[in-house]
C-alpha cells in the first residue's frame, strides 16, 4: 500500500476514535465550547486529507458532518438526533476506513441516505448565521470593500437568524413543593466555604492543643459540632439520586437492542440512591459502558438463548445502594457470564502473561485481564463498545475517583459488574504520615491497618528475592517504601522498612504495604485539586492544607499501586487477599454506641461501658434533693443529661446504664444511632470534662463520652476506689512514648480512667520536667525505641538519687525476658504489654496504692 | 535552495506537500501547529510558508499574526489553505497577513500555479 | 551579563498605549511582567517539594489558605539554581482559576513604557529565552525582557528542551 495511503489510515482511524469518544462526552454536554471545536477540527481535517487521496464517500461523509458541525459551534441546538446521526456517520466512516485498511481502495457503496440526513440537519437551520458576525475570536472587523459582490449576495440571502441558536437548558416544570431552584454555583461556592470553615476549625483545634484555656475550649467544642452538622447538610445539597445518570439507560438499552438484533428488558434498583453531583458526573461515562458491554458480549442472541433454555428476552439489572461512605453498584445481566478460556487464551496471546503464570492465577485473578489495555474477547470489536472506551477505561475513571470495579460470574447464567465509588469527593479523613522528613496525607478509606514491624512478634518483614514482605496472619503482602517510590531518598542510605511503619492499604482485593517513619493523627482535610501542571503525576490526587498550615500532598493510593507494579515488575497481580474482616492493630475491635443526645453532633460511648439499653418514660423521673432519679431494679439509678440544656419532656425516651461495677447511672438520650465497630482513635480536644476527645466514626466527627466523669459525677459521695475503680484526678502521671500513634492511644486511655497525663516523646524532655520538681505519682514508660527509651530514664533517675523517684512503669510490645531482666535489675514497679489497657490500667492502680502504703 | 515551511496537523497532508515542494526544488521544514512553527521560524525564518487555518494550540490565523509580528516575520510569503470557497473564511486569512491562497485538495500544478503568483517562484 | 547586542534602532508606528510591568531581576538581567496578570508579591516561606514533578516546579506555597504552585524562573531559563529559601521573592499570578508564583532573585519597581516602543526580540537572543519573551524594551536603566506568562507555564515549557530549540544540552 502507498506509504501515504497507510499513514491516512492510522492518522484517519485515530482522528475517529477521538471524534467518537468527543460526541459521547458531547452527549453529556451539549454547550462545551471545546468539545465543539475538537470534534469540528478533527472531521475538517479528515475532510481536507480526503481530497488528496481521492477519497469520495469519506470525502463528502466528513463534508456533510463537517457542516453540521459547524453549525454546533456556531450555537445551533445539539440534540440527540443530530448527535445519533454523526455518530452514525462515524460508523461509516470507521468501515470504509477498515474496508481501505484491507483492500487499499474505497469500497463501493452509497451513503447518500446518511448524506442526506445529514444535510436535513444542517438546512434545519436558516442560513442566517453569518460567519462573519457569529465568530467573536476574531475581535477585527472584516473587510467589505473587497469582495464587495459577494458579501452583498450573502447579505441578501441572509435572514436573521431567531435567537434560539444558543442551546439553554430546558428547566422542567418547577414542582409545587416545599422547596427552590438554587443555581449549582451557590451550591459550590457554599461548599468551597464550608471547606474553609473546616480547615479553620482544624486551625482552631491545633492550637486549642497546645493552649489551655477552658473557655475557648468550651466555645470550640459548640464550633466543632456546628461545623460538622454544616458540612453534612451542605454536602447533602450536593447529593443527587442516582436516577439522574440512568435517565438515558432505557432510550440506550432500547438502542443497543435495535443495533444488536437482541431482546433485553432494563430493571433498575436503587435509584433513590444519593451520591455527590460531583461524583455522579465522573460516573455516567463508565457505567454507559458497562451497559453496552453487557448487552454486547454478555446477553445471547434470543434464538441462542432458546436454545439454551433461556427466556429469549435477556435481562441487565442495575442496582445501587450505600454502604457505609461508599456506593455500591450492581450490572447484574443473565448472559454467558465469562468463558474464562478465552480470556486466558487472549491474555496469553496479548502478552499479559505467560502459561507458567496462567497456572497459578485464581479464575478471579483472570477475569481480570478484561480490564488490561487493549483488550477484547470478540472476534472482531463490535460497534457498540468498541466505542473507543475500553474497559481499562472504565476501571482507571472509576479508580481515579477513589473507586474500584469488579466482576463475578457464573458461567453461562451471567456476570455481575460491581463499582464501588466513594459518597463524596470533597472532604476526606485522611491520615498523615511522614517520610524522607516530608508529610503527606493519605485516605483513611485505603487504609485498613497499622503495622510497627519492630514492635509485633506476629508481623514480620522479611526480604525475599530483592524485595520486602509482610507476613500478616496467613498472607504475605508486599511491601515498600514510600519515599523511594516517589524518588525523594536514596535507598542505599534510607532506613529498612523494619524501622517505623508500614501502612497496609487495600484496594479493591489489591493489598500492599507503604513502609514510613511516623505516623501522626486522622484529620478531615479538604481536597484541593492538583495545578494543572503537576495533574498527569499519578500518585497524587490533589493537596491540602493542614491545620498547622503546611501544605501537603495527597497520595493516591491507585497511583502508587501503579508505580509499585512498575518498580516491582509485577505489573497489578500483586498477591490478592481473600476479604476478611477489617481487623486493626491491636487485637481487640473497639466498639462505640452512637447516639444523639441534644443539639450537636453525634456522640459516642465505649460499648463494653455500656450495660443496657433502656425505656424510660421521663414522667416516673423522681427528683431528689435536685438530682434525678429512676428505680431500676430496686435501685435508684441517678440518670443525667448528655448536655444540661435538654428538656426531658415527657413521654419514653432511650436511656443508656453504665456501670463500672461498682456504681451505675443512666444518661438520657434522643436515639441511638447505630453501633459501630471501629478505630479506637480518639484525638483528645483539650480537658473537656466529660469527653474523652473527638473520633472519625463512619467519616464522622464524634464526641466520645468519658464514661468515667459521667459515673463520677453521678456518685460525688462515692468513696475512692480500690483497683478496679477510677483513680481520683488529683493522680499525675507521665507518660513517655516516642511514637505519636501509641501516644495518642495510651493517653485518652489513662485520661479516661481519671488520671492526669502528660505526655513525652523524649527522654531529655522527662528528665527535664523532673529536674525541675514537677510531681508525677507515677512513670508510665516505653522501653523499645531504639536510642534512648524508658530504661535509659530509669538509669538516670536511679543515679540521680533524687528524693522523690516516682514509680516507673514499662511498657513493651514484645516482652521477652531480657525486658523483664532488665526491668527488675532496674527496679521497675512493672512490666506491661501496651496492648494490654486493662492491665496497665491494674498495674497503675496497684502501683499508686503500694507506694501509697508506703509513704 | 528556497526554504518553505509546511504548517498542518495533517501528517499526511505535511507529506503530500513535502513530495510535491521537494520536486520543485524546495528545501521542507515541518510543524504541527502554530506554535511549533513560530519556535521553527525564530530558528530560522523560511521564504515560504503553507499553512492550514484549522489546528491545535494555534490556529491559522493566529500563527499569521503572530509571524508578521516577529523580526523579520514580514519577509516570507504565507500561502493559506481553505477547504471550501467560503469567502469569510479566504478575506479574514488575508487580512491576518496571508498572501495568497490554496484550496485543498490541491496538487503540483495548482502549487506551481500559487508559488508564481506569489513570487517564490 | 547582557545576553543581547545593541541593534539598529528600528522605527515604530507610535501609539498611545502604555503598560505598566512590574520587573523581576533573574541573573542580573532584568525582566517584565505584566501587572494586569501579577496579583502579590511575597516571600516564599515554607514551600512544600513535590516528587516526581518537572524540575523547574519548586513545589507548593499556601499564601493565606491558598496554594500556589511556585515556580523557579532560573530553572525555567536553564541557569543554575538551589533551593528556594524561605526569604525568596514569589510574583503570583493567576491563570486558568489557578495560583501560581515565580521564584526571582529580586524584585524592582513598576515601569511604565509606550507599546509602540517593544522591540521583537533580538535574533542572538537565547532560543529558550526568546520563546518567553514578547519582546524588549529599551530602559535608560537598561534593557527590559517582556516574558509572556503563557508561554511559561504552557506544560512543554516546564518539560525538558524541545529538539527544535537550539541547545546544547542532552
Amino acid at each position: 500500500m502507498d506509504e501515504i495511503l497507510r499513514d491516512f489510515v492510522t492518522e484517519t482511524a485515530d482522528s475517529i476514535e477521538s471524534v467518537d469518544r468527543e460526541l459521547v462526552r458531547l452527549e453529556q454536554d451539549p454547550n462545551d465550547e471545546t468539545i465543539l471545536a475538537n470534534i469540528f477540527r478533527l472531521v475538517h481535517t479528515i475532510k481536507g486529507t480526503c481530497g488528496f487521496l481521492g477519497l469520495n464517500r469519506l470525502e463528502s461523509l466528513s463534508h456533510a458532518a463537517e457542516t453540521v458541525m459547524s453549525q454546533f459551534r456556531e450555537g445551533k441546538a445539539v440534540t440527540t438526533d443530530a448527535v445519533d446521526l454523526i455518530l452514525a456517520t462515524v460508523d461509516r466512516i470507521k468501515l470504509i476506513l477498515r474496508s481501505i485498511e484491507e483492500n487499499a481502495v474505497e469500497p463501493d457503496g452509497d451513503d447518500g441516505d446518511l448524506i442526506r440526513s445529514l444535510e436535513r440537519t444542517a438546512g434545519d437551520v436558516l442560513p442566517g448565521s453569518d460567519d462573519e458576525i457569529v465568530d467573536v475570536s476574531e475581535p477585527i472587523a472584516l473587510p467589505e470593500p473587497e469582495l464587495p459582490a459577494v458579501a452583498a449576495s450573502k447579505a441578501a440571502n441572509a435572514e436573521n437568524a431567531p435567537d434560539a441558536g444558543l442551546p439553554k437548558r430546558r428547566s422542567s416544570n418547577a414542582a409545587q413543593s416545599q422547596s427552590i431552584r438554587v443555581p449549582i454555583d451557590t451550591i459550590e461556592s457554599l461548599m468551597t466555604m464550608v471547606s474553609e470553615l473546616v480547615l479553620t476549625r482544624n486551625q482552631l483545634v491545633e492550637i486549642s492543643r497546645r493552649a489551655e484555656y477552658p473557655e475557648f475550649k468550651t466555645a470550640l467544642q459548640r464550633l466543632s459540632s456546628v461545623t460538622a452538622e454544616l458540612q453534612e447538610r451542605v454536602m447533602k445539597t450536593r447529593m443527587q439520586p442516582i436516577s439522574t445518570a440512568w435517565q438515558k439507560l432505557p432510550r440506550l438499552v432500547r438502542d443497543l437492542c435495535a443495533e444488536l438484533g437482541k431482546d433485553i428488558e432494563l430493571e433498575l434498583a436503587g435509584a433513590d440512591t444519593e451520591l455527590d453531583r460531583q461524583v455522579l458526573e465522573l460516573v455516567k461515562d463508565p457505567f454507559t459502558h458497562l451497559i453496552r458491554n453487557a448487552a454486547d458480549h454478555g446477553i445471547e442472541m434470543p434464538h441462542e438463548r432458546r436454545r439454551l433454555g433461556k427466556s429469549p428476552r435477556g435481562t441487565i439489572r442495575i442496582s445501587a445502594q450505600h454502604e457505609s461512605g461508599t456506593i455500591s453498584i450492581d450490572i447484574a445481566d443473565d448472559g454467558r457470564g465469562i468463558d474464562i478460556g478465552r480470556v486466558a487464551a487472549k491474555a496469553i496471546e496479548r502478552g499479559l502473561v505467560t502459561p507458567a503464570e496462567l497456572e497459578r492465577m485464581t479464575e478471579e485473578r483472570i477475569a481480570r485481564f478484561i480490564f488490561e489495555p487493549g483488550f477484547s474477547t470478540m472476534a472482531s470489536v463490535s460497534h457498540v463498545s468498541g466505542r473507543g472506551v475500553g474497559m481499562d477505561v472504565v476501571r482507571s475513571n472509576i479508580e481515579l475517583i477513589g473507586g474500584s470495579v469488579d466482576v463475578r460470574w457464573t458461567k453461562g447464567q451471567g456476570a455481575v459488574f460491581t463499582i464501588k465509588i466513594p459518597l463524596t469527593l470533597a472532604i476526606v479523613a485522611a491520615l498523615i504520615i511522614e517520610t524522607a522528613g516530608q508529610r503527606f496525607a493519605l485516605p483513611q478509606s485505603a487504609v485498613v491497618e497499622l503495622v510497627q514491624p519492630l514492635a509485633s512478634a506476629e508481623h514480620r518483614l522479611e526480604k525475599v528475592r530483592g524485595s520486602w514482605l509482610l507476613r500478616l496472619r496467613e498472607t504475605q503482602i508486599p511491601v515498600v517504601r514510600l519515599a523511594s517510590i516517589l524518588g525523594i531518598e536514596d535507598p542505599q542510605s534510607a532506613p529498612t522498612p523494619q524501622e517505623g511503619f508500614v501502612v497496609v492499604i487495600k484496594l479493591g482485593k489489591r493489598v500492599f504495604g507503604l513502609a514510613v517513619d511516623a505516623v501522626f493523627h486522622t484529620e478531615e482535610i479538604v481536597v484541593k485539586p492538583l495545578s494543572g501542571l503537576l495533574r498527569s503525576l499519578s500518585v497524587f490526587s490533589g493537596n491540602t492544607i493542614l491545620g498547622d498550615g503546611a501544605v501537603v500532598l495527597i497520595l493516591d493510593p491507585n497511583g502508587i499501586l501503579a508505580r509499585l507494579g512498575d518498580q516491582t515488575g509485577q505489573g497489578r497481580g500483586e498477591r490478592d487477599e481473600t476479604p476478611r474482616p477489617r481487623k486493626r492493630l491491636h487485637e481487640e475491635k473497639s466498639s462505640f454506641l452512637v447516639f444523639r443526645a441534644g443539639f450537636g453532633e453525634a456522640k459516642a460511648v465505649s460499648l463494653a461501658a455500656v450495660t443496657r439499653l433502656e425505656e424510660v418514660d421521663m414522667a416516673s423521673i423522681e427528683t431528689v434533693a435536685g438530682r434525678k432519679f429512676i428505680q431500676y431494679r430496686g435501685e435508684l439509678i441517678p440518670i443525667m443529661q448528655a448536655d444540661e440544656g435538654m428538656d426531658l419532656g415527657s413521654g419514653i425516651r432511650p436511656v443508656l446504664l453504665f456501670s463500672d461495677g461498682q456504681r451505675t447511672a443512666g444518661l438520657v438520650v434522643d436515639e441511638i444511632v447505630d453501633i459501630v465497630e471501629d478505630h479506637f482513635d480518639v484525638k483528645p480536644v483539650g480537658q473537656m470534662p466529660g469527653l474523652l476527645g473527638t473520633a472519625v466514626i463512619r467519616e464522622r466527627a464524634t464526641e466520645v463520652l468519658d464514661i468515667g466523669y459521667w459515673l463520677a459525677s453521678a456518685h460525688p459521695d462515692h468513696p475512692e476506689g480500690q483497683a478496679a475503680g477510677p483513680a481520683p484526678r488529683s493522680r499525675r502521671i507521665m507518660l513517655l512514648e516516642a511514637a505519636p500513634f501509641f501516644r495518642g492511644m495510651l493517653a485518652p486511655v489513662l485520661k479516661a480512667a481519671g488520671y492526669e497525663v502528660v505526655a513525652l516523646a523524649e527522654v531529655d524532655a522527662a528528665i527535664g520536667l523532673l529536674e525541675r520538681g514537677e510531681p508525677f505519682d507515677a512513670i508510665v514508660a516505653d522501653v523499645e525505641a531504639p536510642g534512648r527509651n524508658g530504661f535509659d530514664l530509669a538509669e538516670e533517675l536511679r543515679a540521680g538519687h533524687r528524693l522523690r523517684q516516682p514509680p516507673v512503669i514499662a511498657l513493651s510490645a514484645r516482652g521477652g525476658s531480657s525486658v523483664v531482666d532488665r526491668a527488675r535489675r532496674l527496679e521497675l514497679a512493672d512490666v506491661v504489654s501496651k496492648f494490654d489497657r486493662p492491665g496497665l490500667l491494674d498495674a497503675l492502680a496497684e502501683t499508686l496504692a503500694d507506694a501509697e502504703a508506703l509513704s | 535552495m528556497k526554504y518553505c515551511l509546511v504548517i498542518d496537523d495533517s501528517a499526511v497532508i505535511r507529506k503530500v506537500s513535502r513530495r510535491i515542494l521537494e520536486s520543485l526544488d524546495f528545501e521542507i521544514a515541518e510543524a504541527t501547529d502554530g506554535r511549533e512553527a513560530l519556535v521553527s521560524c525564530e530558528a530560522r525564518m523560511p521564504e515560504g510558508i503553507i499553512v492550514d487555518w484549522s489546528m491545535p494550540e494555534m490556529d491559522g490565523y493566529d500563527f499569521i499574526k503572530a509571524l508578521r509580528r516577529m523580526p523579520g516575520g514580514e519577509r516570507p510569503k504565507v500561502i493559506f489553505c481553505a477547504t471550501d470557497n467560503d469567502v469569510g473564511t479566504i478575506a479574514r486569512a488575508m487580512h491576518a497577513g496571508a498572501d495568497e491562497y490554496i484550496m485543498k485538495p490541491f496538487d503540483k500544478e495548482i502549487m506551481t500555479l500559487k508559488f508564481q503568483q506569489a513570487g517564490l517562484l | 551579563m547582557t545576553f543581547v547586542t545593541r541593534l539598529a534602532f528600528e522605527p515604530t508606528e507610535s501609539t498611545s498605549l502604555r503598560t505598566d510591568y512590574v520587573t523581576v531581576f533573574i541573573d542580573g538581567q532584568r525582566f517584565g511582567l505584566e501587572i494586569g496578570s501579577v496579583r502579590d508579591v511575597f516571600m516564599a516561606g515554607a514551600v512544600t517539594k513535590v516528587p516526581l514533578a518537572p524540575p523547574a516546579v519548586a513545589g507548593l506555597i499556601n499564601l493565606r489558605g491558598r496554594v500556589v504552585t511556585a515556580i523557579c524562573m532560573r530553572k525555567l531559563l536553564r541557569l543554575p539554581a538551589e533551593r528556594p529559601a524561605p526569604g525568596a521573592m514569589v510574583v503570583g499570578i493567576e491563570r486558568g482559576g489557578e495560583s501560581f508564583g515565580f521564584i526571582v532573585d529580586s524584585v524592582g519597581e513598576v515601569v511604565s513604557v509606550m507599546d509602540g516602543d517593544c522591540q521583537p526580540n533580538p535574533l542572538n537572543l537565547d532560543p529558550r529565552w526568546a520563546s518567553f519573551s514578547r519582546g524588549i524594551h529599551w530602559l535608560s536603566e537598561g534593557l527590559l525582557v517582556v516574558l509572556d506568562i503563557d508561554a511559561m507555564l504552557a506544560p512543554s515549557a516546564l518539560a525538558p528542551a524541545l529538539p527544535l530549540a537550539r541547545e546544547t544540552e542532552p
